[in-house]
C-alpha cells in the first residue's frame, strides 16, 4: 500500500512540476519518499522479518506518514504559486506526535500477536 | 468493527477537513485588514525642495533613452498614430502619444526591446519629485487574498504609467510602507527595496532598520520581494540565482534608478513562443545597460504588467495564455 502511495505521488510530483512555469518545490519532487522511507521500507523489513506491529502502531505511522505527505505536498504547492501560511506547522507537528505516540506503543507492546 | 479501527476513517476526514481549510485560507477567503488606503503620508516631502537642476532636466531631456549602450540594441517604438485616451488628453493638454507622456512634471518615454529572445518593455520617467511615484492597493483594501488587475487598479486611480507591484498579499512577513504609510512591519528575510522621498532607491537588508525608522529617514514606498539587481551600478545577483523557487527563464517585473528621480521600469514577457522570458541575471545585465545604478525584481511570472496610457503594453501570461491577473498592489506614476 505504501509502494502504491510513493509512485502516486511521485507521479503526482512529476505532473505538478510540469505544468508549474519551471517553478520547483523540493517538497513536492520528494513528497513520495515519505511513503517510501517510512512506510514501504520498515514494513518490508518487518515482513522479512515476520514481524507482525498491533493494528493502533500500523494506525498511528500510517496516519503520521499521510500527515508528513499531505503537509509536503501542500508545502511544494505554495512554493511553487510562491506563497505562505503559517497553519502549514500544523502538519508536521502532527505528524511528530503521531509518530511518537506510534513509536511508544511499538515500545509498550513489541509483541506480534495482536492482529 | 472494532472502536479503534476507526481512526484512520474520523483522522482522515480531519486531514482532509484541515487541508481544504487551509487551501480556502491561502486562496480564496479574504481578509481585509485595513480599507480606505487612499491616505499619503505627504510629509516626508515637505523638507525636501525640488531642484532647479531637476526640472529643468525634465524639460530640456530628449525622448530617446539616454544609455550609450541602448543605441545597440534592437528596438522598436509602438506605433505613434496609435488613439490615445480622451480623458487624458483633456487633462494634460500636452505630449501625449502612445509611446510617450510629458506634463511640467513628469516625463515618461516607452521603448521596446527584444533581447534574449524575449520582448522586454521599458519606461524611462523622470519626475519633478518622488510624490508623483505612488502605490495603490487592489479596491483600495489593504488584506489578504484581494486582488483586482493592474489596468484596473491603475485605471482606478488615473495612472499614466503602472506596473505590479510587490504582490505583499501572498507573503506573510515582509515590510509594506506605501505612500509614506506602514501597513506591514514584520521583516522576511527577502531584500527591501526602498524609495526615498527625495528621489533615491535603495536595497537594504530588514533587518537594519524597522518600517516605522524606515519612514522616519523618509522613505515613501517600501517594497519586499526581491531580490536587487543593481547596487551601486553593480550586478548583484549570481548567474544561477533565482526568485524563491523559480527557475531560469520567466516574464519579469522590475524597477532601477538612473539617478535621483528619474526611474526606469521594465517588463518583459516570457513563457509564450515568441518570448523566452528572462534570468534575474540576464535583467540585471539588461538594466545595467540601461544605465541604473540600483534596480530591484519585483514580482514576475504571471503578475508582470505595463501599463501605459489606458492600455495594457505587454502580453501578460496567465495559464498559458495571454490574459492579465490580479495582484495585490501596483506602482504608478501619476
Amino acid at each position: 500500500m505504501q509502494l502504491i502511495s510513493a509512485v502516486w505521488f511521485s507521479f503526482f510530483g512529476a505532473v505538478y512540476e510540469h505544468f508549474s512555469h519551471e517553478v520547483y518545490s523540493y517538497y513536492m519532487i520528494y513528497a513520495f519518499a515519505i511513503p517510501l522511507v517510512m512506510g514501504a521500507v520498515p514494513y518490508s523489513i518487518m515482513a522479512l522479518k515476520q514481524y507482525h506491529p498491533d493494528r493502533i502502531f500500523l494506525h498511528l505511522w500510517d496516519s503520521a506518514i499521510i500527515t508528513f505527505t499531505v503537509g509536503s505536498i501542500f508545502r511544494g504547492v505554495l512554493d511553487i504559486y510562491g506563497t505562505t501560511n503559517s497553519l502549514l506547522i500544523v502538519y508536521p507537528i502532527a505528524g511528530l506526535i503521531l509518530t511518537v505516540l506510534a513509536l511508544l506503543k511499538l515500545q509498550r507492546r513489541p509483541s506480534t500477536s495482536d492482529l | 468493527m472494532k472502536k479503534h479501527s476507526l481512526f484512520p476513517i474520523y483522522y482522515g476526514i480531519v486531514l482532509t477537513a484541515f487541508t481544504v481549510y487551509i487551501s480556502l485560507d491561502t486562496f480564496v477567503l479574504r481578509d481585509a485588514y485595513q480599507t480606505d488606503t487612499v491616505q499619503m503620508n505627504t510629509s516626508m516631502f515637505e523638507n525636501i525642495s525640488v531642484s532647479a537642476e531637476t526640472t529643468e532636466y525634465i524639460t530640456e531631456s530628449e525622448t530617446e533613452p539616454t544609455s550609450e549602450s541602448q543605441k545597440h540594441s534592437k528596438k522598436h517604438h509602438r506605433d505613434e498614430n496609435a488613439d490615445t485616451t480622451e480623458t487624458a488628453e483633456e487633462e494634460t493638454e500636452l505630449n501625449l502619444s502612445d509611446v510617450s507622456y510629458q506634463d511640467e512634471n513628469i516625463q515618461i518615454t516607452l521603448t521596446e526591446y527584444y533581447e534574449n529572445n524575449t520582448k522586454i518593455y521599458v519606461a524611462d520617467i523622470q519626475l519633478k519629485s518622488a510624490e508623483y511615484l505612488k502605490t495603490a492597493f487592489a479596491e483600495d483594501t489593504y488584506g489578504k487574498n484581494i486582488t483586482a488587475k493592474t489596468s484596473s487598479i491603475a485605471s482606478a486611480h488615473n495612472a499614466i504609467l503602472a506596473i505590479n507591484g510587490d504582490y505583499y498579499g501572498t507573503q506573510e512577513k515582509g515590510y509594506v510602507i506605501r505612500n509614506g504609510v506602514v501597513y506591514r512591519n514584520t521583516k522576511s528575510a527577502n531584500d527591501v527595496l526602498c524609495i526615498y522621498a527625495d528621489g533615491t532607491l535603495k536595497v537594504i537588508n530588514p533587518d537594519e532598520y524597522t518600517a516605522e525608522e524606515l519612514v522616519s529617514q523618509g522613505v515613501w514606498q517600501a517594497f519586499s520581494f526581491g531580490p536587487g539587481l543593481v547596487e551601486n551600478s553593480q550586478i548583484t545577483v549570481t548567474q544561477n540565482q533565482e526568485v524563491g523557487k523559480a527557475m531560469a527563464s520567466n516574464p519579469r517585473t522590475a524597477i532601477g534608478m538612473i539617478e535621483k528621480n528619474h526611474y526606469i521600469f521594465v517588463v518583459s514577457d516570457g513563457r509564450t513562443n515568441e518570448s523566452e522570458g528572462l534570468s534575474l541575471y540576464q535583467l540585471a545585465q539588461f538594466m545595467l545597460k540601461l544605465g541604473v545604478t540600483t534596480a530591484y525584481n519585483l514580482d514576475g511570472g504571471g503578475s508582470s504588467t505595463m501599463y501605459f496610457s489606458g492600455q495594457v503594453i505587454n502580453n501578460p501570461t496567465t495559464t498559458g495564455s495571454i490574459k492579465e491577473r490580479g495582484v495585490s498592489d501596483i506602482v504608478y506614476i501619476g
